[in-house]
């Protein structure tokens, strides 16, 4: 039998550190050490060259908006009325979703969004447009 | 490579919003039904095809259908995507002599019990994937494909009731064909906009039904095929696609995001297998589960250049008459939502010269199950 190493953190999942780090307020990627690939959603290896050595890298989180949807009917409780859902392509390279804050009654693809924290948000991750404030 | 393996029976339930039976129930009156439609007696069929989502035991199928020599048995994963994938594993199992006859089906109270579309089935967002999805609200297969279906209009410079003609063409069909729940119900443009929104740009009859039903298909080999009655209609290629770095129903991290990466390998399989050049079929079965993705399809299968499938649509190419009439029976919009088997029997109809809505020539049919998800896809022709 094998010795079982228990001092090794446990790894449930390998997006955990992903979402432990945006609830302390870092948004982050991987960055592949063999070929220099960046890389969301979080995954063991690199789709392009195969490596699994990587770095965590940290957005500074700009980007543009490639898509959005606004879902008209909340389905859990946490979102309790219609909200819209943006894809962001970052400034880095890499997309994540969010979900819209601010007033704009819909972003357009390709208009500019500041990543956002704010814990009171049902979603861990939220974009506001540029130059607005993170208020609403 | 599979030739040599035919669909000689097909059988189904009415198809409802609620059913009143069980799921159990559902599927074996559809596979009575299908056994009926091809002259079998139970002792006839000794395999069984389903998918993992499907919720009836083999062991309640056996007893209940009363099979003797039930010696194959198994399950394709991915939801609708392996819906033709039934058939393909059935085509295996014949061909490599395991099994003689083999029932591929599917029963489901998607109406009455659970609703795709309410997120009920949704897994609690612990891991992988899923998680990146239910933490912004996306929660619903409809609401991962509006971002999608958004890119797409703003790509090609479309405005959002570019959708309509789809909606509109699937309930042309249904109205016509006493098994649709939108039986004698065509939609107009009014009511199309009317309905209520679900997640922009889909609107209501954007999205597939949710029923209650069940839809049975019996695949021998063409020697057995003559045993039974009725025409045979040959499973010209089957074939299963998993794309590379595939996430279901949301391919946001693709370079192209409209890209529906299983087509390109299920385009290549069935072409090999059947000499067929696949967008030269005379009609298509292809899985409407929201409009947006059936204009990905057409387009990616090779009906159309990209950015044309909604102008193709709207010109009525896709009617009776049309360059590639689409889901003769209303589909997943029309007709009922049994994840995609439906579709194989309306093709097996049309080959045999008794659809509804008849095709006045067809010869080969393209059918394809659940795109954007790992996939799989037939090609059924006359013998």
């Amino acid at each position: 039998m094998p010795q079982t190493d228990t001092s090794a953190p446990v790894i449930k999942d390998q997006s955990d550190f992903y979402w432990e780090s945006l609830s302390g307020g870092r948004l982050v990627f991987q960055y592949c050490l063999s070929c220099g690939e960046k890389r969301f959603p979080f995954r063991m290896s690199c789709s392009r060259c195969g490596s699994f050595e990587h770095s965590i890298e940290q957005s500074a989180g700009t980007g543009v908006v490639v898509s959005h949807t606004r879902v008209e009917k909340p389905l859990i409780g946490t979102f309790t009325k219609p909200y819209h859902v943006v894809l962001v392509e970052l400034d880095e390279g890499v997309r994540m979703l969010g979900v819209l804050k601010g007033t704009a009654p819909a972003p357009l693809i390709g208009s500019r969004v500041v990543a956002s924290f704010n814990s009171e948000s049902p979603s861990p991750l939220c974009f506001i447009p540029d130059g607005q404030s993170d208020a609403s | 490579m599979v030739s040599g393996v035919s669909i000689v029976g097909i059988g189904a339930t009415d198809f409802s919003k609620n059913s009143g039976r069980s799921e159990l129930q559902l599927a074996v009156e559809a596979i009575t039904d299908c056994l009926r439609d091809a002259g079998a007696s139970p002792e006839d069929v000794d395999g069984l095809s389903t998918f993992t989502m499907n919720e009836t035991s083999e062991l309640d199928i056996r007893r209940e259908i009363g099979m003797p020599d039930l010696r194959f048995f198994t399950r394709v994963p991915f939801g609708g995507g392996g819906g033709c994938g039934t058939i393909a594993m059935a085509a295996m199992a014949i061909k490599s002599g395991i099994a003689k006859s083999v029932v591929a089906y599917r029963s489901l109270n998607t109406a009455s019990k659970i609703r795709f579309g309410s997120g009920d089935l949704v897994p609690p967002p612990e891991s992988g994937d899923q998680r990146l999805f239910v933490n912004v609200g996306l929660m619903t297969p409809a609401s991962r494909v509006g971002m999608t279906a958004q890119y797409y209009l703003h790509k090609f410079g479309l405005p959002d009731t570019a959708y309509a003609p789809f909606a509109l063409t699937a309930r042309e069909y249904a109205a016509t064909n006493p098994a649709a729940f939108y039986y004698k119900r065509p939609l107009s443009l009014e009511e199309y906009l009317d309905a209520p929104w679900i997640s922009h740009p889909l609107r209501r009859f954007d999205c597939c039904q949710e029923s209650d039903g069940a839809v049975a298909i019996l695949i021998t080999s063409d020697e057995r095929a003559k045993d039974f009655c009725g025409v045979p209609i040959k499973v010209a290629a089957c074939a299963q696609s998993c794309g590379f770095d595939q996430i279901g129903l949301a391919q946001y991290w693709s370079e192209d995001m409209l890209e529906l990466p299983e087509i390109p390998g299920l385009v290549r399989q069935l072409q090999e297998q059947s000499g067929i050049e696949v967008n030269t079929v005379d009609a298509a079965m292809l899985y409407d589960h929201f409009t947006p993705l059936v204009a990905l399809q057409l387009e990616q299968f090779g009906f159309c250049e990209p950015g044309e499938a909604t102008g193709f649509a709207a010109d009525g190419q896709l009617r009776l008459g049309g360059a590639l009439p689409l889901n003769t029976h209303g589909g997943h919009l029309g007709e009922a939502y049994l994840h995609g088997m439906s579709h194989i029997c309306e093709a097996v109809r049309q080959l045999r010269g008794e659809a509804i809505n008849q095709i006045l020539e067809v010869e080969t049919l393209l059918v394809a199950s659940a795109a954007a998800t790992p996939n799989s896809a037939l090609i059924l022709t006359r013998h």
